[in-house]
């Protein structure tokens, strides 16, 4: 996409976002390696959770996540917050220079995931996940917003969350016929 | 009576522990969380030094697992979803396979890699998809299936510790919670069993006490069970008879006993969950085929999955993955054919 971007010339820029898990996987070095050498505009967001589905950073990762991006000329920052007001501060200047010089940058938020990473696979001790709930950045946000700020940001969140919910429920059942017709539309040759 | 999942997970503890050169690799594979299905569960608690949690790097640890063979220890790995099996690929078909052959059989490459394959859960195009049929035709290249009516404890057991060649070992999700020999089962069918090989135990499947069958019906894994039901409502609603053969080692494939069902019934019907172009029935139907002397003739079809990726939504994922009902349609259109 980004490669697609440059070459058409309008200036926009791709934001990937990866896991620390995502980084054991090899063709991130590869597309780490061309982003840089081919001049692309890709910002590499790592959101840095420190569990891998159910296996902790310590298991998972060696070395430093600034120095993976900067082997291959990428610059790269990193932050421990989940602050969303500094990560903007951060990311800001990130994505202008993305933007103006057309070279990717990378982006490391040390963060944390409070919920498991899917049904039932939660082996976490259950002291560390409260210890980071205070992190948690909807309370975090909620301490720098006045009281009607915050009661309108959460109407608002609620409102589209249960549009949403309400839309999925109404809707019907998808028609499984429609999908055999685009299925023999495929054969037509 | 245990399940499937009970049976695998046993084969493991029992690898290990009649042969220290058993290591064990895969994703989240640790207590107390051990894998994603459990097969894993308890061995990282009893082997600490042999089981090793990976990062997620599919293709590192399937070509680790291949240098820890050559170097004489019969190595494990668990890839959490089959759908994952793209990512070992290149390390399977270019190196493991190759090598007893690049190097004029001076070594041998013992792995084996277990993989949860296959849909009905809800799960979606990038994780409910059987790929093993990418696998099957692998020169080299073993691919072994375990169902409810075999022994998949010793199963596995034989794929790990007697077994020299790299080898596939495909677990569909739905098969872990299906128990062993279910006593009704016996009572609505006459299961025979014929242990061909250490890899291949061939289980033939009819109805209790049924004329000759009209229809032969190939398949393996999982689909076994949803056959069977179909087989009992074809001969208690239409009274039409099916024998079943349901090898575990699909490739490379013994066809003789496929063969040897098809001259009493000279029609024949392949189930499989995979997308059904070029799949596992392609190959049966192919060898039938070419095994069947020319003077007789014999009727054929397939039945898999419509080429689709796997929706997520349950109507489109029925839709696409073949049903109890498919099975019996098909047989029944068969069945009519001269």
């Amino acid at each position: 996409m980004a490669l697609a971007e440059k070459r058409k010339g309008c200036g926009a820029i791709i934001a990937v976002f990866l896991g620390d898990g995502t980084l054991g996987e090899g063709v991130v070095y590869e597309s780490l390696n061309i982003a840089s050498l081919w001049s692309l505009p890709v910002v590499f967001v790592v959101e840095n959770n420190r569990y891998a589905q159910t296996t902790p950073l310590a298991l998972n990762f060696a070395g430093d996540f600034c120095l993976r991006f900067k082997a291959f000329g990428i610059e790269a920052r990193e932050i421990d917050t989940t602050d969303v007001t500094v990560i903007r501060e951060a990311a800001e200047p990130i994505v202008t220079a993305v933007r103006n010089a057309g070279r990717p940058q990378a982006l490391i938020l040390h963060t944390y995931r409070l919920v498991p990473h899917s049904k039932g696979d939660e082996v976490r001790d259950s002291a560390e996940i409260e210890r980071y709930r205070q992190f948690d950045p909807i309370r975090v946000l909620r301490s720098k917003l006045s009281d009607a700020e915050y009661e309108d940001a959460l109407a608002a969140a609620l409102s589209e969350v249960n549009e949403a919910f309400a839309q999925a429920e109404g809707d019907p059942w998808p028609d499984p016929a429609a999908l055999l017709n685009a299925r023999e539309e495929l054969l037509k040759l | 009576m245990s399940t499937v999942l009970q049976a695998l997970n046993e084969g493991m503890h029992e690898a290990m522990a009649r042969d220290e050169r058993v290591v064990f690799l895969g994703e989240d594979i640790l207590d107390p969380y051990g894998g994603a299905f459990k097969v894993a569960k308890g061995l990282s608690t009893r082997y600490p030094d042999r089981v090793m949690t990976t990062p997620i790097s599919e293709g590192a640890i399937t070509g680790i697992a291949t240098g820890l063979a050559l170097r004489g220890m019969l190595p494990v790995v668990e890839i959490m979803f089959g759908d994952f099996l793209s990512l070992t690929f290149d390390q399977l078909l270019n190196h493991a396979c190759k090598f007893r052959w690049m190097y004029n059989g001076q070594v041998r490459v013992p792995i084996v890699v277990r993989t949860p394959m296959g849909g009905r859960r809800g799960y979606g195009p990038t994780h409910s998809q059987s790929t093993e049929k990418h696998f099957m035709g692998v020169p080299g290249l073993r691919v072994v299936a375990p169902n409810a009516l075999c022994d998949p404890k010793q199963l596995l057991i034989n794929a790990i510790l007697s077994n020299e060649e790299p080898t596939l070992f495909v677990e569909h999700k739905l098969l872990y919670l299906c128990r062993l020999e279910q006593t009704a089962k016996s009572q609505q069918f006459e299961i025979t069993h014929s242990n061909s090989s250490l890899l291949n135990q061939l289980v033939s499947v009819q109805i209790a006490g049924a004329a000759i069958a009209d229809v032969t019906i190939a398949t393996y894994g999982y689909m076994a069970e949803l056959v069977l039901e179909a087989i009992w409502r074809l001969a208690t609603e239409q009274e039409v008879f099916a024998e079943v053969i349901v090898p575990t080692c699909l490739s490379p494939l013994d066809i003789t006993p496929i063969l040897n069902s098809i001259r009493r019934t000279g029609r024949l019907l392949t189930v499989e969950e995979g997308a059904v172009s070029l799949g596992w029935g392609s190959e049966v139907l192919s060898l039938v085929a070419e095994g069947i002397p020319q003077a007789s003739r014999f009727a054929g079809r397939r039945l898999g999955a419509r080429d689709l990726p796997i929706p997520t939504s349950r109507p489109l994922e029925n839709a696409v993955l073949p049903s109890v009902q498919d099975i019996f349609d098909a047989a029944m259109r068969l069945a009519a054919t001269k």
